[in-house]
């Protein structure tokens, strides 16, 4: 009988081992493609909307201080016996002697009482919709709403630059109880709750086609009911909450750094005293906003309280918006993001360099010959690089065929972006190009980590002495 | 053994330990969410209920889906199957409440409330430091009093927990403290707080009834069902109330009355990954696979990356191997033993990995990210991990698991494809 002999060869064996390890190389590195494409959208997504969409504050943040206002409630008994109308006297002088301590300090500049501010809570602005009172269907945006007080140097404590429309909406401004009267014979939809309202360029661009056209337009705050009902049907109905006349047209601001559009509108109401939460503080050019905070926070009840109310906290605008950001939910989902991909990249490079360390190991004598024939350790180097450039190039390819499946059938879900504008769609919203794009940075990254992974072996395997080399055995 | 298979076994055994820790973060986050911890110490008897009110063309459900005082009263203390009913707010009242000092111009500590009923403290195990629950009166007066943890208090009152019967300003208004309880981990939302407050004192903005909706309000209700009773018992014997609601409300309204109701068990409240209506063994199972992936996943890379090292630490062996299959041994004996001997290594790493998982949770307890992750809240500065967290009998189970699943995956293929060489060849390498 004739038997079949296996003579095996060193370099047969080391050939099938070659190829064994880096087979399964190939499966790791496309798996870990796949899983990774999804987090690297994410993050591209999110990086081009914070960094690459223009300003995140178009105002001057190093000299703005920001402060939590607070009532003392410990007399609160004697509340129900108070005179309403004499307690909010009382709580306005109250507001007004603290804005006046403040400013007899020599660094402020300007103090402003606010509901709200730019990036005052980052995970919980929520969205309205806007448009023109004239044309609801197709001039509308969704927009963030920051409400500010009548009377309150809002924009020149915030350092927003702001564009007003003509002398008689200043006057409304600058006197509440003269807004009522400024409606005109034509202004017959102005009701009580008519005010002005203050928007952003972009926001103007989009509903009434440029800033000059949108100033003295009136625009409509749309509530739409998105709820479904028993019986199946989504009404998806529209009330007008409330009519307004555009001001003023601001600088673009957004509603938070990741936002790609700076849709805002500014909201004006009356000062409530006892609801007044925040105090906005500018200082002038030559204070240091963080010595300021320090200083003043040593005493801060003792210094800035009156009557009921008092300055609880005070905080840098730049601490502010620093806290405010690590805690929103896309923070937290972009750094879990990073921990997900770090333990992938993590694999990948012990995947990589193991394999590598293994193949160098096996072919030491055939390093050995090539050094002895006078390659140089550069060209050796540039060999195995390639080596691995190419083993990565195949994986990804397979592993982005794969992935371009499954988005075709789902959708890519990175875009959270809350403002769409209308008529204008960036890389993101446009598929094939945003499917490019992040398929390239994902090449990139993972071939960095895979020609890291090849240079920690081959380096140790270059510096072998040749002659021990030869004699591997 | 030579120096290269001892270095070998050392990368091993650390790509085991670095995976199953990395494995058991996720296990620990899912036995935290549904594990019996304390104070949370009967969750599989728990269950939610929320509602929606439908009448004409309102739909009550935008007030946020809870039930009023009087559904808690007249409805969920009444039903045979249910040990003890409890509401706790839904509204976001961390505003009024806070911040918590002992006196105006003291020291401030953020506090994350809970706004509730005289029955929480029958429903979760709290253990008293000092004094006792608001009473009954209390609750019903809307007073001004609270319940703190032990760790507010020494925050508050200069390391005291002893403070039953003191003041504390919670948004600067004064309240008083019935009580104090040992704080349970922040990690588990539905029942840590800083504070315990009614949820009928005014600045935690309650609210009777909706107007036209008797049942309808802000509480989110908590069932601690009886022994033997499950979700399906509750919502039987809830039906009588849903018809004698819709029958009382109809002729009044001008359109169609319901009431939806939606109960969930803890498990599925907590874990949420898929809606299950009928909470079928299926559903069980279902609401598992996504972690279950998740850590199959991060078992898999690392194994690819093992099984190279297993490959490697093969080749010394197959000398052995051979002379043993020229002895008699068969393919499936040679794998039985290999894999066998490897899993004893690899529960090692286990091992280490099990510990290596307690340093990394130690570590991540401050970080931001875990600590939003489980408290929703930016309040603490730490997650408060305890040691019955992590030792316990399902995270050992689910560690050896690990293990086998690792040995399984890294050691198989490369094993079976050493045991397939030829004897000869197997017999002449060298060790």
């Amino acid at each position: 009988m004739k038997t079949k002999t296996y003579i095996p060869t060193r370099v047969g064996l080391g050939k099938l081992l070659g190829f064994h390890s880096a087979g399964w190389l190939v499966a790791e590195l496309c798996i870990i493609t796949m899983l990774s494409w999804f987090f690297i959208d994410n993050l591209a997504v999110y990086f081009y909307d914070r960094y690459l969409t223009g300003d995140i504050t178009p105002f001057e943040t190093h000299h703005l201080v920001v402060g939590r206002m607070e009532v003392d409630r410990t007399d609160a008994g004697q509340e129900q016996n108070r005179d309403v109308e004499v307690t909010q006297d009382a709580d306005q002088a109250a507001l007004d002697d603290i804005r006046n301590r403040l400013l007899a300090l020599p660094e402020v500049e300007s103090v402003c009482y606010a509901d709200d501010y730019v990036f005052a809570q980052l995970d919980r602005y929520h969205w309205t919709t806007w448009a023109d009172a004239y044309n609801t269907k197709e001039h509308r945006a969704g927009a963030y709403s920051i409400h500010l007080y009548l009377d309150e140097p809002f924009f020149e404590t915030h350092g927003i630059e702001v564009m007003r429309a003509k002398q008689s909406a200043q006057s409304a401004q600058s006197s509440p109880s003269a807004q009522s009267s400024q409606s005109s014979p034509d202004d017959e939809d102005i009701t009580s709750n008519a005010g002005q309202v203050y928007i952003s360029r972009c926001m103007a661009r989009s509903i009434f086609g440029s800033e000059e056209a949108a100033l003295g337009k009136k625009l409509v705050w749309l509530d739409v009911d998105y709820a479904d009902r028993p019986d199946g049907s989504t009404p998806a109905a529209e009330e007008v909450r409330g009519t307004y006349t555009v001001a003023g047209v601001t600088a673009d601001v957004k509603a938070s750094p990741e936002e790609r559009n700076s849709l805002v509108v500014f909201v004006q109401e009356m000062l409530h005293p006892m609801l007044t939460s925040h105090i906005l503080i500018r200082l002038k050019p030559d204070a240091d906003a963080k010595d300021f905070v320090k200083r003043t926070s040593q005493n801060l009840y003792d210094n800035f309280n009156s009557g009921r109310s008092f300055i609880q906290e005070l905080e840098t605008y730049d601490q502010h918006i620093s806290n405010q950001s690590s805690r929103t939910s896309l923070q937290i989902e972009n750094q879990l993001f990073l921990l997900i991909l770090a333990i992938f990249g993590v694999n990948a490079l012990l995947g990589v360099v193991g394999t590598f360390w293994m193949q160098l190991r096996r072919r030491r004598e055939e390093i050995g010959i090539m050094r002895s024939f006078g390659a140089t350790r550069w060209r050796i180097l540039r060999k195995m690089v390639g080596e691995g450039v190419l083993l990565y190039t195949v994986s990804f390819i397979l592993a982005d065929i794969i992935y371009l499946q499954i988005v075709l059938s789902t959708g890519m879900v990175s875009d959270r972006n809350m403002g769409q504008l209308i008529g204008e769609a960036s890389w993101i919203e446009q598929f094939w190009p945003h499917f490019a794009i992040v398929s390239a940075v994902v090449y990139l990254l993972i071939l960095l980590l895979v020609c890291i992974g090849v240079l920690i072996p081959t380096l140790h395997a270059i510096r072998v002495n040749i002659v021990d080399a030869l004699h591997e055995d | 053994m030579n120096r290269t298979t001892f270095s070998l076994k050392v990368f091993y055994l650390l790509g085991t330990a670095v995976a199953v820790s990395t494995a058991l973060l996720v296990a620990f986050v899912i036995h935290v969410m549904v594990g019996k911890i304390y104070p949370e110490m009967h969750r599989d008897r728990t269950v939610y209920v929320t509602g929606r009110f439908y009448s004409g063309d309102f739909n009550a459900e935008a007030f946020g889906g809870g039930y009023s005082k009087r559904a808690i009263e007249d409805v969920f203390s009444r039903l045979d199957c249910v040990e003890v009913a409890t509401g706790v707010s839904m509204m976001h009242v961390v505003g009024s409440l806070n911040p918590a000092s002992a006196a105006v111009g003291k020291r401030t500590v953020d506090v994350r409330p809970i706004c509730t009923d005289t029955a929480f403290f029958r429903m979760y195990e709290l253990e008293w430091i000092d004094g006792r629950a608001f009473t009954h009166q209390q609750f019903e007066d809307g007073a001004d009093c609270v319940v703190i943890t032990d760790q507010l208090a020494r925050q508050l009152f200069d390391g005291e927990t002893r403070v039953a019967g003191r003041t504390v300003l919670l948004g600067y208004k004064p309240f008083r403290i019935t009580g104090v309880v040992r704080a349970g981990s922040n990690m588990l939302p539905q029942s840590s707080a800083d504070i315990y407050v009614p949820y009928t004192n005014k600045d935690a903005f309650s609210m009777g009834s909706l107007h036209g909706f008797p049942y309808a309000g802000y509480m989110e209700v908590r069932c601690l069902l009886k022994e033997g009773c499950t979700r399906q018992t509750l919502l039987d014997q809830l039906a009588p109330y849903r018809a004698a609601y819709i029958s009382e409300q109809t002729p009044a309204s001008s359109g169609k009355v319901d009431w939806v109701i939606r109960a969930r068990s803890h498990y599925f409240f907590a874990l949420s990954f898929f809606d299950a209506d009928n909470e079928t063994t299926a559903d069980y199972l279902n609401q598992l696979w996504i972690p279950a992936l998740i850590i199959l996943l991060l078992l898999l890379l690392p194994a690819i990356n093992m099984s190279a090292l297993v490959s490697g630490m093969m080749e010394g062996r197959l000398a052995e191997l051979g002379v043993r299959k020229a002895f008699g041994a068969t393919n499936r004996t040679l794998l039985r033993q290999v894999l066998t001997q490897n899993l004893w290594f690899t529960c090692l790493g286990g091992i280490l990995g099990l510990l290596l998982c307690y340093g990394l949770l130690k570590l991540l307890s401050t970080s931001t990210l875990f600590i939003t992750i489980f408290t929703q809240s930016a309040t603490s500065s730490s997650l408060n991990i305890t040691p019955d967290m992590l030792w316990n009998w399902p995270m050992l189970i689910i560690t050896f698991v690990c293990c086998a699943l690792l040995n399984l995956m890294a050691a198989f293929i490369p094993v079976w494809h050493s045991l397939k060489r030829p004897l000869v060849e197997a017999m002449n390498q060298k060790q």
